[in-house]
C-alpha cells in the first residue's frame, strides 16, 4: 500500500471512530459506551474483520489489575465508612481543633486526600468522605457551592497523588518509564496546591459551631481509636514491607494487600459491616469505572492495530514544542472529559514518548500533567467527578456556577502543573527528594 | 501456580459474582452493558484465555 | 428479562470469539528443523531444577564442534515483541556451521511471553514469510511474562541483588531480572538458571539479541561493558566497512541494573553482547500493526519522523526489513566471534552462516528448511 494510502485509511479510521462517539453521544449514551462504539468502528475501519472480537478481548484486559485496585481499596475504604471510622475521625478532628479555624480546614483537606491517594480515584474520596466533611465545611459556615468546589479540587488532587496514580501508571506502563521517583513531585505540589486551594476557598470559614458540627456528624457508637487505626496501620506494613525486605516478603500486589486490609477492617468492625452488601454496593459504584478501565483498554488496542495512536502521536512529536505547551493547558483536561482515562492514553503517550526522546525529564512531566487531567473529571461531556461532588453536596445550583467557583484553584493547578511540565529537568531535584 | 496467584483467581471471581449478582438486579439497560463491560476481562482472566 | 439474555449472550460471544484466538495462538507451535550444526538438545532447567516443568523452563540447542574450543551462549526471545531476535536464533539453528567450540542457542528465552501478544499493543497474532517451500509462520509475542503465567505485579519491582526499584511492570521482564534468584519470581528464576548455565559450562560469549524502536536512542547498536568494549568495536569497524550497514556501539550503564550487558559481565567470567536491530513496528508512531510492518519495517509515519530527523537510524522508504535485522545479527555475531577468537586463541570459535548481505539477497525465508520433508526427529516445536 502507498504511503498517501496509508494516511487516507488511517486518517478515515480516525473519523470513523470520532464519528462513533459522537453519534453515541446523540444517543445519549454513556461516556463508556461511546468509547465502546468508537472503539468498534476503528476496527471495523481499520479492516479487523472476525479479528475485531479477539482485539476487543485482548484489549479489555489491559488494565484489569488497577481495576481490581480500585475495587479492593474501596471496598476497605466502605468498610472504614460503614463501621463508622470516616465520622468517627471527623468528629475527633472537630472535637479538638474547633477554635482554630485553619488547622480544621488543613486536617479536612487531609482527610479528603487519603482515601483517593490509596486508591487512585478522586471519586472515592467523595463517596467515602465527602459527606462527612461537607457536614464539617457547611459547620464552618461556607456555601454548598464553596463546599463543592473543595471537595471536587481537592478529591481531584488526591487521584492524583501518591501512592496510587492511575495516569501514571498507564503512561509509565505503556511508554516503559518505571513508575518509580513519582513521590515527591507529586506529593510536593499536591500539598501546596491542596492547602491553597482550601485556605482560598474557604477563605470565608468562621470558627467552627462545635455543637452544630457534631450533631450533623453522627457519632459511631462503640467504636474505638484502635479499629480505625489498625487496619491502616495494616495498611502502612503492607505497603512498606516490600520496600524494606525486598527479596524476603512475598509479592503480594496491591489488590491483594487492600484486601488484606479490607478483611482486618471488617473483623474489627464485623458487628457494624455486613462485608456481603458492601463489597455488592462497591461493585456496583465501582461499575462505571470499571467499564472505563475495560473500554479505554479497548481503545488504545485499536488505536495501536488501526493506527490512529501513531497518527496522533506523529502530529504531536513533529508539532514545534511552543505549541505543544500552549495547547497543553486546555488539551489535558478536554481530554479526560471526553475520554477518561483514554486522554492520557492518547495525548499522554506520545508527548511523553516523543518528551523522554529529547532527554526531558518524564517523572517530572507526567507528574505535572497529572495534575491537569483530574480538572478534565469536571468537565462535560462526562463531568464524573464534578457532578458526583454537587449531588454529594447537595449543591442545587447551575453546574455552570460550581465550575465558576472552582476557577481560581483550577487556573493555579494549571500554572503549577505546566511549571512542572515545561522546567521538567530544573525541576529533577523533587526526585532526589522521594 | 503459586498461592498468591490463586488467591488472585479468587478475588477475580468474587468480583464476577458481585457483578452477576448487580447485573440480575438491575433494571436500567445502562447499568446491565456497563456490568457486561466490566466483566469482559474478569471472565477473559478467569477461563486463563488472557 | 430477555434483554438481560441478550446481553449476555453478546457477552459471551465477545469471550469465545475474543478468548478462543487468543488461546490458539498460545498453543500454536512454531516448526525449527534442526541443521546439521546441532548436536544436542536439552531444558534449561539442567542447570537448576527450580523451573522445570514450570514456564519458565525452556529449549537449548547445543551445536559442539569437531574440535574443542571456546563457549558461546545466544539468547534470543528475552522480549518476545522483538521477533528478529527468535528468527535469528532459528535461522541459525536451521543454518549455523560451528567447526570448533560450542554455541548454545536458546530462541525462547522468556517462553511465556511468546505465548501472548502485549494487552493493548495492537499487534497481529502473527506473521508469516514467503519461503521455496511455502509460506513459514511464527507467532507474535510480548515484551515480558503473561500475566497468565506471573500474577501479580508487585507495587515496585526491586531488583535483587542491588536494590533498585523499578516500575512494576519491570518484574516481568527478563532483562531487568539478571543475575537472578532461584526464590525470585519467575523471571528471575529463568536468568539465575541461564547464570548457573553460563557458570558451569564456562560460557565465553553471551549474545543477547533484542530490538528497538528506532526513536530510542539505544538501537541498531551493540551494548556493552567496558570489559566487552574492544571486540564489539572491532565488529562494529568490520561490519560498516565490509558489509556496509551501521552498528555503533553503547557503553553499559553501571547505574542500570538488571541487563543482560551489564549483570552478566559483573557476575561470571562471561562477556556479554546486547545487540539491538531497528525494529520500527515498536516505535509509538507507527501507522497500523499489521504483520507487514513487523516484516518490511516500512511505514509512513515513521519516515515523516525520520524526515524530521526524530530517529536514531538511517531510515528511507524501503524500511528495515526483517531479512536487513536478521542478517545484521547473524553478521555481527560472527564478527564478534572472529574479534575474540583473534584475541582469545586458546578460547577460540570456529563458525559460519549466510552473513547480511547473503540473506539480505536471497531473502531470509531461502534459508529456512521445509519440516514437512525434513526428518521428523529432526523437527522441534517451539
Amino acid at each position: 500500500m502507498s504511503a498517501d494510502a496509508i494516511y487516507m485509511q488511517t486518517i478515515i479510521a480516525g473519523i470513523v471512530m470520532v464519528g462513533a462517539y459522537v453519534v453515541g453521544k446523540l444517543f445519549k449514551f454513556s461516556t463508556e459506551m461511546c468509547m465502546f462504539l468508537a472503539v468498534v468502528g476503528g476496527g471495523i475501519a481499520g479492516g479487523a474483520g472476525f479479528d475485531l472480537f479477539r482485539h476487543l478481548a485482548e484489549g479489555s484486559v489491559t488494565y484489569l489489575d488497577i481495576g481490581l485496585i480500585f475495587v479492593f481499596a474501596t471496598i476497605f475504604m466502605n468498610i472504614i465508612k460503614e463501621s463508622g471510622g470516616t465520622n468517627y475521625i471527623v468528629r475527633k478532628i472537630v472535637g479538638a481543633f474547633y477554635n482554630k479555624k485553619i488547622l480544621m480546614l488543613i486536617l479536612l483537606m487531609c482527610v479528603i486526600l487519603v482515601p483517593g491517594a490509596l486508591t487512585g480515584a478522586g471519586s472515592i474520596s467523595v463517596l467515602v468522605v465527602g459527606g462527612t466533611v461537607a457536614a464539617a465545611l457547611g459547620a464552618m459556615g461556607l456555601s454548598k457551592v464553596t463546599i463543592s468546589a473543595i471537595i471536587f479540587i481537592v478529591a481531584g488532587l488526591s487521584a492524583a497523588a501518591p501512592p496510587i496514580n492511575i495516569w501514571a501508571m498507564m503512561t509509565c506502563a505503556n511508554t516503559a518509564i518505571p513508575y518509580v521517583g513519582f513521590t515527591m513531585p507529586l506529593l510536593i505540589p499536591i500539598i501546596i496546591l491542596g492547602l491553597f486551594t482550601v485556605l482560598f476557598l474557604g477563605r470565608k470559614a468562621k470558627v467552627i459551631d462545635r455543637e452544630k458540627a457534631l450533631k450533623d456528624i453522627p457519632e459511631p457508637k462503640g467504636l474505638s481509636g484502635w479499629s480505625v487505626g489498625i487496619p491502616f496501620l495494616v495498611l502502612i506494613f503492607l505497603l512498606a514491607a516490600p520496600r524494606i525486605w525486598p527479596f524476603g516478603f512475598p509479592v503480594l500486589g496491591l489488590p491483594l494487600a487492600f484486601a488484606i486490609c479490607a478483611l482486618v477492617a471488617w473483623a474489627m468492625n464485623y458487628k457494624r459491616v455486613n462485608i456481603l452488601k458492601v463489597s455488592k454496593d462497591t461493585v456496583s459504584q465501582l461499575t462505571p469505572l470499571l467499564a472505563t478501565t475495560a473500554v479505554v483498554g479497548m481503545l488504545v488496542q485499536i488505536m495501536s492495530f488501526n493506527g490512529v495512536k501513531g497518527l496522533i502521536s506523529m502530529w504531536i512529536v513533529t508539532a514545534p514544542l511552543i505549541v505543544v505547551w500552549i495547547i497543553l493547558p486546555f488539551i489535558i483536561p478536554i481530554s479526560e472529559g471526553l475520554l477518561t482515562y483514554g486522554g492520557a492514553m492518547v495525548i499522554g503517550i506520545p508527548l511523553i514518548w516523543m518528551l523522554n526522546s529529547n532527554g526531558i525529564n518524564p517523572v517530572i512531566v507526567l507528574a505535572g500533567l497529572s495534575l491537569l487531567w483530574p480538572l478534565g473529571d469536571g468537565l462535560p461531556p462526562t463531568a464524573l467527578i464534578g457532578r458526583l461532588t454537587v449531588s454529594t453536596v447537595g449543591y442545587k445550583g447551575s453546574y455552570g456556577s460550581f465550575l465558576k467557583e472552582c476557577i481560581v484553584p483550577w487556573i493555579a493547578i494549571t500554572v503549577v502543573g505546566m511549571i512542572m511540565v515545561i522546567f521538567a529537568n530544573n525541576l529533577s531535584f523533587l526526585m532526589m527528594v522521594g | 501456580m503459586t498461592f498468591i496467584m490463586i488467591l488472585y483467581y479468587v478475588m477475580t471471581a468474587y468480583v464476577v459474582g458481585m457483578l452477576i449478582w448487580n447485573f440480575i438486579k438491575t433494571k436500567d439497560i445502562k447499568s446491565e452493558i456497563l456490568y457486561a463491560l466490566a466483566l469482559l476481562p474478569l471472565i477473559l482472566r478467569l477461563l486463563r484465555m488472557k | 428479562m430477555m434483554r438481560k439474555w441478550i446481553i449476555l449472550a453478546v457477552l459471551l460471544l465477545v469471550v469465545l470469539a475474543g478468548g478462543i484466538p487468543l488461546y490458539i495462538h498460545r498453543n500454536f507451535k512454531e516448526e525449527v528443523v534442526a541443521g546439521e550444526g546441532v548436536t544436542g538438545f536439552f531444558k534449561l532447567s539442567k542447570y537448576f531444577s527450580g523451573i522445570e516443568g514450570t514456564i519458565a523452563d525452556t529449549d537449548v540447542f547445543e551445536l559442539k564442534g569437531s574440535e574443542e574450543g571456546g563457549k558461546m551462549l545466544i539468547i534470543a526471545g528475552t522480549h518476545e515483541s522483538e521477533p528478529s531476535a527468535a528468527l535469528a536464533a532459528f535461522y541459525l539453528i536451521e543454518n549455523l556451521k560451528v567447526d570448533r567450540g560450542t554455541v548454545y542457542i536458546i530462541p525462547h528465552f522468556n517462553r511465556s511471553g511468546s505465548l501472548g501478544t502485549q494487552p493493548g499493543g495492537g499487534f497481529p497474532l502473527y506473521f508469516s514469510m514467503e519461503t521455496p517451500w511455502g509460506e513459514k509462520t511464527f507467532r507474535m509475542g510480548d515484551r515480558g511474562f503473561q500475566a497468565l503465567d506471573q500474577w501479580p505485579d508487585p507495587d515496585v519491582y526491586i531488583h535483587y541483588p542491588e536494590g533498585q526499584a523499578m516500575s512494576y511492570i519491570d518484574a516481568r521482564n527478563t532483562n531487568r531480572a539478571w543475575p537472578g534468584r532461584p526464590d525470585g519470581l519467575y523471571a528471575e528464576q529463568v536468568t539465575y538458571a541461564a547464570m548457573e548455565m553460563i557458570k558451569k559450562e564456562k560460557i565465553d560469549i553471551v549474545i543477547d539479541l533484542h530490538e528497538a524502536e528506532a526513536m530510542y536512542p539505544v538501537t541498531n547498536c551493540i551494548v556493552v561493558p567496558e570489559k566487552s568494549m574492544s571486540y564489539a568495536t572491532g565488529a562494529s569497524f568490520y561490519v560498516k566497512g565490509r558489509e556496509k550497514f551501521e552498528n555503533h556501539v553503547e557503553r553499559s550503564p553501571t547505574a542500570f541494573r538488571g541487563l543482560s550487558h551489564r549483570e552478566i559481565g559483573d557476575w561470571s567470567d562471561a562477556y556479554p553482547f546486547l545487540l539491538e536491530s531497528p525494529g520500527v513496528h515498536l516505535d509509538q508512531i507507527t501507522a497500523a500493526k499489521t504483520p507487514e510492518l513487523i516484516m518490511d519495517g516500512i511505514d509512513p509515519f515513521v519516515l515523516k519522523a525520520a524526515e524530521k530527523g526524530l530517529l536514531f537510524v538511517p531510515y528511507d522508504e524501503n524500511g528495515f526489513s526483517m531479512d536487513r535485522r536478521v542478517g545484521q545479527h547473524s553478521s555481527v555475531i560472527q564478527e564478534i566471534v572472529v574479534q575474540w577468537s583473534k584475541k582469545n586463541p586458546e578460547r577460540g570459535l570456529t563458525i559460519s552462516a549466510p552473513r547480511y548481505k547473503e540473506i539480505v539477497d536471497n531473502g531470509l525465508g531461502y534459508f529456512f528448511k521445509d519440516p514437512s520433508k525434513a526428518d521428523k526427529s529432526d523437527v522441534y516445536l517451539q
